[in-house]
């Protein structure tokens, strides 16, 4: 299987062949750039993982190696190259994350093709057209679909050429790269190589950094097998010794903390789906390197010849398949989920689809050769990525994060402040709402007392064990705090060391009463599952857990009460979403009755009428304060999120913004 | 899963005399003529089409004379096709002998082994030809039934018929497929129509599927098509067409063969095939007009293609193309101008207009579905969503999840093209072709009409036709990967891979198709009964009405006039229009308080059938009313009850306010000789040769299939 079949016609000149593959290369590479730089684009405000690979960032920013989560002395459990490379490029060069991240990720578009064109050359060593396609498959790729299985949802490792760059993207670059150095000849570059460039991909990618591991035991076992030999196998210890040497900087705290907290907080979401690709899915999910693969699959199996040098690819599919009948045998596992494996199936299904191109194009006259290219690789690609690019343009707007809006022309202030004390102070600990403290932390790596996860923000390990505070004593405790006004407030910064304390202010009030009403009945992240994220509490209110933020859900003419009394309450803000409608269910004019009606100290006032769906920030004056009667009750199903009560702080002349006040300043010592 | 299926073994022996009588009716009256036209080619698919063809053209010219003479009977014509069936028999038996025997060293496996498979196939179709009830109760093939009996009822072109409580003229537009279902009936004596038209949906269905076959393998190999079939036949497109007595499955068939001779005249530059698939398409314009367009359509997509990449002879097969398109026309314009009472056919169909910025064909539909909202709800805003994007039942194609099959159909047609060579080359061109006229067909009903009928049902009903686009798609498709591999892999195809395919393809159809037919309205025993009971209480010209929307059912099953079961072709002219839309609102208010009885004397009735389901008469939807809305109503005397179902007598119905069908003949003796002297004299001159047509008669080199 090396070599092309005797009696293949290669109807393309040598010459032409060679300036047509050179062509092709030239086409990746543009296009490698145009995708990968999604046109240059610079984000900021990037949510999804990158929130939570940020805040680690920047807590290494503060000296920290390992990197540190929302809590001080909470080891992050993710941490590795990624943040620290991009954290220290953010740190030394003044800009943020964000915008490092968007550098980057033009950079290591064109990273992405030449890793693609080293493999390349050791499938097909003197076959330059190969190179070509391959790369050009490769780079373009994309899913049937114009909506789902899409960027980082897609199961092809031509999507890691999608703006951003993420750490599954560096590691399958590594990937690539090591199963370059792998194939080689040479066995330094097998062993050493392959050790150096596993060690790279477990500090950025520990999954997958387990399933390459496992490529190269399988490639090993098929090894010794066809030489009848042990040397593949001594080969493979001095690899596998090697990586763990270079790697267990990373791995050895961890495992350390694994063993002390006893086992890991890393579940997801309970209610998303985990992906099982059926036959027209797979079609889907993998485009046109499926439809390819399968031929080429098909070629083999009739035991005849494609170019290339095949078998250890057909050796990595049959070695992974086996890995998702485990994963949806044993209902979906983290460490093998069917995502990811069929992630690193698609760059042998790659490998398998190019071969097939090649021949087809060497069967084919050079126009329709070049025909074959633009309708087999280029036209199926364009629907996948031009959606990819909208989506990406779409996913992150300035200001919003975790459902809600802030308003970033005085938040970015406030962070690059916080970011700054950080960096300056070795760390820097702030106590602030609920609602904001997920962000604090990720967009400046303040660390907090407490905060509510959202979706990619993991605990990783127990709190409790590594900081001596649990997550439910943390949520009561932030809780609690804040129905009790700035002596709550001042007690819990103190009880957590807070360097600091961010607060709301409005027309010269600041939110001294705040509460997100789901936080009292958020379960431990150890304890949520499908059973706990959609749960009755009373009748009418319910909790949901969304993942991005919680919310108490009250039907119509259910009430809820959060039990302050501030007298000196000048106004109080609420804040609701008005669930969408199902999917497919016509749209409704906004109902014309208000969304809520508040009640207290006997007087009653409806507020929100007219609203259409999504988040609402309702703001209600309080001529009389507040009394310890106050019903919020819906006129409306809603999702209610939080209320906060504005007072004055004497002493302070709030500008309206959040704002910073250090601990010290404003809380007494005693 | 198959559901559990309840049949009438009863109906067994009916389905199969039904089933021989007109697949014999379809073929073996034009056999000794195709058996000419064949020439040497004796055995396999093409003296079949060619059989076809002659019987329909045959049927068709002894019909004519009797219709404008009003002598037309189905018995006189099918004792004519009886004779020229048994003139035909010999070239028949020897085309099965050929055909299935062992000659020439071939097996007979191969062809009772498609026999085989065609039926296996069709087993939908006769399970739910076996069902009680009759399904789908709920569509017009009872008023198609009727139209025909009209017909036969009048001997001739019946002067008028009574609908909407007004005399109005018979609708000529199923004249060809009229003339065929007479003589049908005429073969099964005993039979009732009911049951007849039951067992005529297996045939047709068969035929249909053996012409999607054999068209499918002028282009791709054994397997690809195997599955085609199975694809086409179990998609949206085919099991809504051929689920019940309908024109337009006669249309799809006619038009199928029609295109299985264009594209091989032009590939064997048989002039004679070409002429006669032009007369089939005329003909056909006759039996439905939308199915005939719109086969036309991919008779003009897939010969054109052909024609474009044969390599020699493109002028005389050109010429042969436009002749046979004026013989089709002309065939078309001399059938309406001498019988059908219009030169065009189907013209009225494309008049209706706003009035006063109101929709009137609208309201109609509404109305007629029972529908009667103040105001109304607007006409559907995206009309192309619904039954264009699903070519099977939940596969949306053009959705997130359902893009795949075409981007893949897409790769798929190119690999066709390029290592199918020009038989492959063509066969893309061809879909490519066929699809841009269609949708030119499309754009024109969406752009040039404001109403809901002809824009939307225009639209939509050719629009029915993509998803038999898609499903030939992912044939050619499947043939592309399959050329693809054989190119790559350097080996032929498995020898048993179209076993597999034959056995993948049936056991995907069935337990497909199945649920989806027994899923149909069907009548229920009650209103069988009750149908029953008013035929034997009511006299000949005594007038029903009834509070169920049925369309055809009554009229049928009882040989009573029912104003209210008319059909939407009639309601071209504005002034019926407007009375059917003031009768159906009558109705409404009448059965929802039937106090004031002058709806029903109007009309002339004698005889209210009230029933609280639709679903009672196989309908889905009523005027409004129940039984119990009617129980106390004075002038309304119970004559018979069934559990949901009341038949009421009128107490002194009103004299002399009755219409009925008038089944006289037109005399059109002279417009009808005229016309068809016309059409002779153009026949006789575009048949004749305008020189040598060049040899060879293989235009294309014989296909190189993957898996011949």
């Amino acid at each position: 299987m090396t070599s092309v079949a005797a009696s293949v016609v290669e109807r393309i000149p040598i010459d032409r062949e060679t300036r047509f593959a050179r062509g092709l290369l030239a086409t990746a590479w543009v296009a490698a750039l145009v995708l990968g730089s999604n046109l240059f684009q610079v984000s900021s405000w990037m949510v999804g993982d990158i929130a939570y690979h940020r805040g680690v960032a920047y807590t290494m920013q503060a000296g920290s190696i390992q990197g540190e989560g929302p809590y001080p002395g909470l080891l992050s459990y993710y941490g590795g190259l990624y943040p620290l490379i991009l954290g220290s490029v953010a740190a030394l060069s003044g800009a943020t994350f964000d915008t490092v991240v968007s550098v980057s990720s033009w950079a290591f578009a064109l990273l992405w093709p030449a890793a693609l064109w080293l493999l390349a050359r050791r499938v097909w060593p003197d076959d330059r057209l190969a190179h070509g396609i391959f790369v050009l498959l490769g780079t373009l790729a994309a899913p049937f679909t114009h909506r789902v299985l899409i960027w980082v949802d897609s199961v092809l490792a031509s999507a890691q050429n999608a703006f951003p760059v993420y750490p599954r993207d560096v590691a399958i670059l590594l990937v690539v790269l090591l199963a370059t150095a792998a194939l080689s000849a040479d066995r330094r570059a097998r062993v050493a190589g392959s050790g150096i460039i596993l060690a790279g991909i477990v500090l950025v990618h520990l999954q997958i950094g387990l399933l390459a591991g496992w490529l190269l035991v399988a490639w090993s076992i098929w090894r010794a097998r066809r030489e009848g030999a042990l040397g593949p196998f001594r080969e493979l210890g001095a690899t596998a010794v090697l990586a763990a040497v270079l790697s267990a900087w990373w791995w050895l705290p961890r495992l350390a903390a694994v063993v002390s907290t006893k086992g890991l907080l890393l579940g997801g979401y309970p209610g998303a789906p985990e992906l099982r690709l059926g036959p027209a899915n797979a079609v889907m999910a993998f485009g046109v390197v499926g439809l390819l693969a399968l031929l080429g699959l098909a070629v083999v199996a009739a035991r005849r010849p494609l170019p290339g040098r095949l078998a250890p690819f057909l050796v990595w599919i049959a070695a992974f398949v086996p890995l998702i009948v485990v994963d949806r045998a044993v209902g979906g596992f983290d460490l093998l989920s069917e995502r990811r494996v069929w992630l690193l199936v698609s760059i042998p299904l790659t490998v398998l689809a190019a071969s097939v191109a090649v021949v087809i194009v060497r069967r084919l006259s050079p126009a329709w050769g070049l025909l074959a290219v633009a309708a087999l690789i280029v036209a199926p690609s364009i629907p996948g990525n031009f959606a990819t690019v909208r989506l990406v343009d779409g996913a992150w707007q300035s200001g919003r994060a975790g459902g809600r809006t802030f308003d970033a022309a005085r938040w970015d202030p406030l962070f690059a402040e916080l970011n700054r004390r950080v960096r300056e102070d070795r760390g820097y600990v702030v106590a602030s709402y609920d609602a904001y403290e997920a962000w604090i932390w990720s967009f400046s790596g303040a660390q907090v007392p407490s905060l509510w996860l959202p979706g990619p923000f993991k605990l990783g390990f127990e709190p409790a064990v590594l900081t001596g505070t649990g997550q439910a004593d943390r949520v009561r405790a932030q809780t609690a705090a804040f129905q009790a006004g700035i002596a709550g407030i001042c007690g819990l910064a103190r009880r957590f060391s807070a360097d600091g304390i961010v607060l709301d202010a409005e027309e010269g009030l600041v939110g001294l009463h705040d509460i997100s009403p789901a936080a009292p009945y958020r379960v431990d992240p150890g304890d949520r599952s499908e059973a706990t994220i959609s749960r009755p509490l009373a009748p009418g209110i319910s909790y949901r857990d969304l993942g991005s933020l919680d919310v108490l859900s009250l039907e119509r003419g259910a009430a809820w009460s959060p039990g302050w009394t501030v007298p000196e309450a000048g106004h109080m803000a609420i804040e609701i979403a008005i669930p969408l409608p199902p999917p497919g269910a016509p749209a409704t004019p906004p109902p014309a009755t208000s969304a809520l009606r508040v009640t207290s100290g006997g007087a009653s006032s409806e507020v929100g009428p007219g609203l259409l769906p999504g988040f609402h920030r309702l703001t209600v004056p309080l001529h009389a304060g507040l009394a310890g009667d106050l019903t919020i009750e819906a006129l409306q199903p809603l999702d209610l999120i939080r209320v906060t009560a504005f007072s004055p702080l004497p002493g302070v002349e709030a500008s309206d913004g959040p704002m910073l006040m250090a601990t010290d300043a404003w809380c007494p010592s005693s | 899963m198959v559901p559990f299926v309840v049949i009438q073994p009863t109906m067994l022996p009916l389905v199969l005399a039904g089933s021989v009588a007109l697949a014999g009716l379809l073929v073996l009256p034009g056999f000794r003529l195709a058996a000419r036209l064949g020439g040497p080619i004796d055995r396999g698919f093409g003296p079949l089409a060619l059989a076809i063809a002659s019987s329909v053209l045959l049927l068709l010219a002894i019909a004519t004379p009797l219709l404008a003479l009003g002598f037309f009977s189905g018995l006189a014509m099918a004792m004519v096709a009886v004779a020229l069936a048994l003139w035909s028999l010999p070239p028949f038996l020897h085309w099965v002998r050929r055909t299935v025997g062992r000659t020439e060293g071939r097996s007979p496996g191969r062809p009772l082994a498609t026999a085989a498979w065609v039926a296996a196939l069709a087993v939908p179709w006769v399970l739910v030809a076996l069902e009680p009830g009759f399904p789908p109760a709920d569509r017009l093939q009872w008023y198609y039934a009727e139209v025909g009996r009209q017909l036969a009822g009048a001997g001739g072109i019946p002067i008028s018929v009574a609908e909407w409580g007004r005399e109005v003229r018979w609708l000529p537009d199923y004249l060809v497929f009229d003339v065929i279902s007479n003589t049908y009936a005429a073969l099964l004596p005993g039979i009732g129509p009911a049951e007849a038209i039951s067992a005529w949906r297996v045939p047709v269905a068969a035929l249909s599927i053996v012409a999607v076959y054999a068209l499918l393998r002028l282009w791709i190999g054994r397997s690809p098509a195997i599955l085609g079939t199975a694809l086409i036949a179990g998609g949206t497109f085919f099991v809504a067409k051929f689920n019940a007595y309908k024109p337009e499955a006669v249309g799809i068939l006619l038009g199928l063969i029609a295109l299985w001779l264009v594209v091989q005249g032009v590939r064997s530059g048989r002039r004679s095939w070409l002429l006669l698939a032009g007369l089939l398409y005329g003909a056909d314009l006759s039996v439905h007009a939308i199915a005939a367009v719109a086969t036309g359509l991919l008779g003009a997509g897939f010969g054109g293609a052909e024609w474009l990449l044969a390599r020699r002879a493109r002028r005389g097969l050109a010429d042969g193309l436009v002749r046979a398109a004026v013989l089709g026309l002309a065939l078309s314009v001399a059938l309406g101008v001498g019988l059908q009472g219009r030169a065009i056919v189907a013209s009225q169909a494309l008049e209706p207009a706003l009035v006063g910025g109101e929709d009137p064909t609208w309201a109609f539909f509404l109305a007629s579905t029972g529908v009667f909202e103040d105001p109304l709800p607007s006409p559907p805003a995206r009309p192309l969503a619904g039954g264009i994007s699903f070519p099977w039942d939940g596969f949306r194609v053009t959705s997130a999840f359902g893009w795949w099959l075409l981007a893949s159909v897409a790769v798929g047609l190119f690999l066709l093209a390029a290592f199918g060579g020009r038989r492959g080359r063509a066969a893309v061109l061809g879909l490519g072709v066929s699809g841009a006229l269609l949708g030119l067909t499309i754009a024109f009903f969406a752009l040039s009409f404001a109403t809901y009928v002809p824009r939307w049902t225009g639209l939509v009903r050719f629009g029915q036709y993509v998803p038999l686009g898609v499903a030939v798609g992912v044939a050619f498709g499947l043939e592309g990967f399959l050329r693809a591999w054989t190119r790559v892999a350097e080996r032929p195809v498995p020898r048993r891979l179209p076993l597999v395919a034959a056995i993948v393809g049936v056991a995907w159809l069935v337990p497909w198709v199945v649920p989806r037919y027994a899923a149909e309205p069907r009548i229920q025993p009650a209103g069988l009964e009750a149908l029953a009971r008013l035929e034997a209480l009511a006299g000949p010209d005594d007038v029903v009405v009834s509070n169920v929307l049925t369309a055809g059912t009554i009229e049928l099953f009882t040989g009573l006039e029912d104003p209210l079961e008319a059909r939407q072709p009639l309601i071209e002219e504005l002034g019926l229009l407007r009375a059917a839309n003031d009768l159906l609102h009558e109705g409404h208010e009448f059965f929802d308080g039937p106090a004031d009885r002058g709806f029903v004397d109007r009309l002339g009735a004698r005889w209210v059938v009230v029933a609280d389901d639709p679903a009672v008469l196989g309908a889905t939807a009523t005027l409004g009313g129940s039984t119990s809305g009617v129980a106390g109503v004075e002038w309304l005397r119970p004559a018979w009850q069934g559990p949901g179902i009341v038949i009421h007598e009128v107490v002194e119905p009103a004299s002399g306010a009755a219409r009925v069908d008038r089944l006289e003949p037109l005399p059109l003796a002279g417009p009808a000789a005229l016309a068809m002297l016309a059409f002779g004299a153009l026949l006789i001159v575009l048949a004749r040769p305008p020189g040598r047509l060049r040899p060879p008669r293989l235009a294309i080199p014989r296909r190189r299939a993957a898996d011949r």
